[in-house]
This record gives structure tokens, sequence and C-alpha cells, in this order.
């Protein structure tokens, strides 16, 4: 079975990568119970054709039961704290126009004596186009 | 010469699919040792029954007792600049790609 087919399909067979976007974001600390989601814009100057979006979590963990070890490039996972009292934050990514937006977030059950800490997480963004 | 006429040049950057590119059951670490965190992808087959799911899959949470739930599957998989890492349940299959020009 040819994988690449499930990828994306087009007439011409290679894209071409444009440019990246690598660098490091804040979570701040401070949530309330219940859901908690912060958003960071990336602003990639047009709109992107394929993207390759990772994360780098600064502490290991991993909210599906892998011992996933810190500084590690991950897709799907979550950027965990250095305490197990706080929470992980699960990592996403949506498209707005020009800009990736990234997306952490929390489920808070209840709201503890000390607010979370700031986590400073890594990103990392490959814009391709068709070549 | 005119390189813009070529229909395929390789001194500009593009992604290739690499020969790191294969399927299987616990996979051990795949040693891709590019130099570079590459543009990767990770599916699975959770049950073995033929239907390979984009990462995750998303399901209805059901009870399983009455004391928890279960959550539906994820293939969970990180990678450095030498190695990628997969961890699933299932069958994995996996996709590096040569990121040529070195984003």
């Amino acid at each position: 079975m040819d994988l690449t087919k499930v990828v994306q399909s087009s007439s011409v067979n290679t894209f071409k990568n444009n440019d990246a976007w690598v660098g490091t974001k804040i979570i701040l600390a401070s949530h309330s119970a219940g859901l908690n989601i912060e958003t960071f814009p990336i602003n990639l100057g047009h709109k992107p054709d394929l993207l390759s979006v990772q994360f780098k979590s600064p502490n290991g963990g991993s909210p599906f039961g892998s011992s996933q070890p810190a500084n590690q490039w991950f897709r799907i996972g979550a950027v965990y704290p250095t305490s197990a009292d706080y929470l992980p934050y699960y990592m996403s990514f949506y498209i707005n126009g020009n800009n990736v937006v990234l997306v952490a977030r929390a489920f808070q059950q209840n709201t503890g004596s000390a607010d979370d800490p700031n986590i400073t997480f890594g990103y990392r963004i490959v814009d391709y186009s068709v070549f | 010469m005119d390189l813009s006429k070529v229909s395929f040049i390789s001194s500009l950057n593009y992604l290739k699919r690499s020969q790191f590119c294969s399927s299987g059951s616990n996979p051990p670490p795949i040693n891709h040792n590019l130099g570079y965190i590459p543009f990767y992808e990770v599916y699975a087959d959770f049950s073995n029954n033929g239907i390979i799911w984009a990462g995750e899959w998303i399901n209805e949470w059901t009870d399983s007792s009455n004391t928890g739930q279960t959550q539906g599957f994820v293939a969970q998989s990180w990678t450095s600049t030498s190695t990628l890492t997969i961890s699933t349940q299932g069958t994995a299959y996996w996709l590096v790609y040569l990121d040529y020009g070195d984003k």
C-alpha cells in the first residue's frame, strides 16, 4: 500500500519547502476551573499549501501512556509542566487565513492553591507548496 | 541555461520520500540520522483490521467500568535529529521525508 497517496495526491510528485518558522512561546500561568485554551498565531505571510507543525516540550511525559522523553519533537501530544501537580497542555493547531494558530488546551477540574507555572514550549512550522 | 524551464531542479529545496518508510508492530527506534528534524507521518492500524487511522482513533469515550473510561487509541511518535520513535497499539505505518534544503 502506497501511503504517500494518503498525505496528498497531486499531479506532480514533490513539494518545495518555502520557509520555516522555529521558535518558542510561553504558556502563561493562572487558569480557572474548566477548559483553558491559549492560542499563539504565527503569521506566514500567505496561505499555506502543506504544513509540517511540530511541538517540543521542555519536560517529558505523554497523556497517552508512553514514556516520551523531554525535548523531543512531536505532532500529537502535550507540553508538560515540571511538576506533576500541574496539568499537561494538549497541543494542536489550525489555519486562519495567513496564520497558523498554535493551540494549547488544558482542562482544569478545580482551582488549586497555586497557579500553574509558565511553560516555554518549542514550535517548528515548515511550509511546503507543490513544486 | 534558464533553469526555470527545467521541470525539476535539485538545487531548490524540496521534499522527497526517504528510505525510512515501513510498517510493523512495536517498531524499534528508527535511526534516520538526518541531522535535522524531518517531516514525517505516522499512521496506525490499531485493531489490525485493515483500517489505517491518521494517528488518532476519534471515537466516543465509553465506560469500561464503573470507575473509568476508555479513550480512543493514539499513535504516539516523536523525533530528534537522529531518531524517530513510535509507540502505538496495532500496526504502525511511518514515512520519513528528506527535506532538502535543511530548513
